[in-house]
């Protein structure tokens, strides 16, 4: 009974994680009615390049660049991007969504613009730390419609 | 005594619901899901209003009920359900006053999705289809809003000035046409000269744009670079040389991009601004009075 019980919560845990992210699943919208996981809590695990299809094959050798930079340079200088996405998860995002010469031409761009983009973008709370907003649609909007 | 036990459970779980059912009537039941939805906890308050829904479908408070769901999702920003819901209640009670709440708010949902080519179709039908209703005004103001929002400035003024005089909302209409006619002086940067400027000289374009540490960091970047790969080139030292020129055109072009996105991010911020300035001082706003009955009211400030 107790094995029983203990497999049923293990399968029920994964679920009830997903839950959260569900559109179905609890949500809130105001500070005075929070559900059990609050909006901001839902973006502790970064919206990776996994989000999005690639869009070209080319784009492979630059998101293996990307990968091994966050796996080893990027774990020990994770906390010091202000912005989120941050500069290497934001690249990868704009290689898979326009292919590698637009995506390293917005990389460029999110480098320039990291300092006065403080001024106007939203302040989000991801995990215990606050960044600025700053994904790839805010930087393409002019250009390409989703 | 264990089947008893079992037997008493199963009644328990049979006639509980029904019981339950009985003892809190459809008002009362209502009555907590408004209370949630006032505190502004939309998807609890969905889960009673459901219960009114799935305990009286006959009782006159299901319709009300369905309303109040497609109104939390609304205000929950589930904007999709919302369009979903509001759709399908106008749907089914076209010529009811609930259906034509519905159909405004379906306007509404899709202004707050910023879909406004569709917010405009929907006001624009409502107009032609409830003519005589209250809210037939505030759909007019509602379309212009629409319009001056696509940039159609021009429509939406005209839109503004076809309130007539006796309508509550006509001193709000005739502001808005007048203000609408302003939108060309909105102050604006060109994204081409922006470019141009910043393919001449590094960080011009951003200077241009008001990004004055963005125009710092491209000229210092772009400036690094180019005597570096000029130095490299110079030594005759040329694959050190080709690897930064490589850096440089990504920083170079980026500069640009940087300088013509920077012109579009300042067109917007304008444009909110003038849309946030109008919506202040002519905003729109519905409630109810004590007996229930809709209320449009003003917001104008001076």
């Amino acid at each position: 009974m107790c094995i029983r019980l203990s497999v049923a919560f293990l399968v029920l845990l994964p679920l009830s994680a997903s839950a959260a992210n569900d559109p179905w699943g609890p949500w809130s919208v105001s500070d005075d009615a929070p559900v059990l996981v609050m909006k901001a809590d839902h973006r502790t695990a970064p919206s990776g390049p996994a989000e999005q299809p690639v869009r070209s094959v080319s784009s492979t050798p630059f998101l293996w660049l990307i990968s091994f930079y966050q796996k080893t340079v990027g774990q020990a200088n994770s906390g010091r991007c202000p912005m989120y996405p941050t500069c290497s998860q934001y690249s990868a995002q704009a290689i898979r969504k326009h292919g590698p010469a637009i995506g390293i031409i917005m990389t460029a761009d999110r480098f320039i613009h990291e300092l006065d983009e403080q001024n106007y973008a939203p302040l989000v709370k991801i995990g215990s730390r606050y960044r600025f907003e700053d994904p790839v649609q805010n930087n393409d909007f002019w250009w390409y419609a989703e | 005594m264990r089947p008893y036990g079992i037997l008493l459970l199963l009644g328990m779980l049979l006639f509980g619901p029904a019981a339950f059912a009985e003892e809190m009537p459809a008002e009362k039941i209502l009555s907590f899901a408004d209370h949630l939805f006032e505190q502004g906890d939309y998807y609890r308050a969905i889960t009673e209003y459901e219960r009114v829904i799935f305990f009286y479908p006959d009782h006159p408070l299901a319709r009300t009920a369905r309303f109040q769901i497609a109104s939390a999702y609304l205000k929950g920003d589930r904007l999709d359900q919302a369009i979903e819901r509001f759709r399908a209640i106008n749907q089914d009670l076209p010529d009811e006053t609930l259906g034509r709440r519905a159909y405004f708010m379906l306007g509404e949902a899709y202004l707050q999705k910023r879909e406004y080519d569709r917010a405009a179709d929907v006001f624009s039908s409502y107009i032609e289809r409830y003519p005589g209703d209250e809210r037939a005004d505030a759909a007019r103001i509602k379309l212009g809003w629409s319009y001056l929002r696509q940039g159609k400035w021009r429509q939406a003024s005209e839109e503004f000035q076809k309130l007539p005089p006796d309508s509550p909302l006509h001193a709000q209409a005739e502001g808005l046409a007048g203000e609408s006619l302003s939108y060309p002086d909105i102050p604006k940067k060109s994204p081409t000269l922006a470019g141009g400027m910043s393919a001449i000289l590094p960080g011009a374009g951003q200077l241009y744009v008001n990004r004055p540490g963005d125009a710092l960091v491209s000229f210092l970047l772009n400036g690094a670079f180019i005597w570096a790969t000029v130095e490299a080139f110079h030594n005759d030292n040329k694959v050190t040389g080709g690897i930064l020129l490589f850096f440089e055109a990504g920083w170079y072009l980026g500069n640009i991009y940087n300088a013509v996105g920077g012109a579009y991010k300042y067109n917007r911020r304008s444009e909110q601004q003038f849309m946030d300035g109008l919506q202040g001082r002519y905003g729109i706003a519905y409630f109810h009075d004590g007996s229930g009955r809709n209320m449009v009211g003003l917001t104008m400030r001076f």
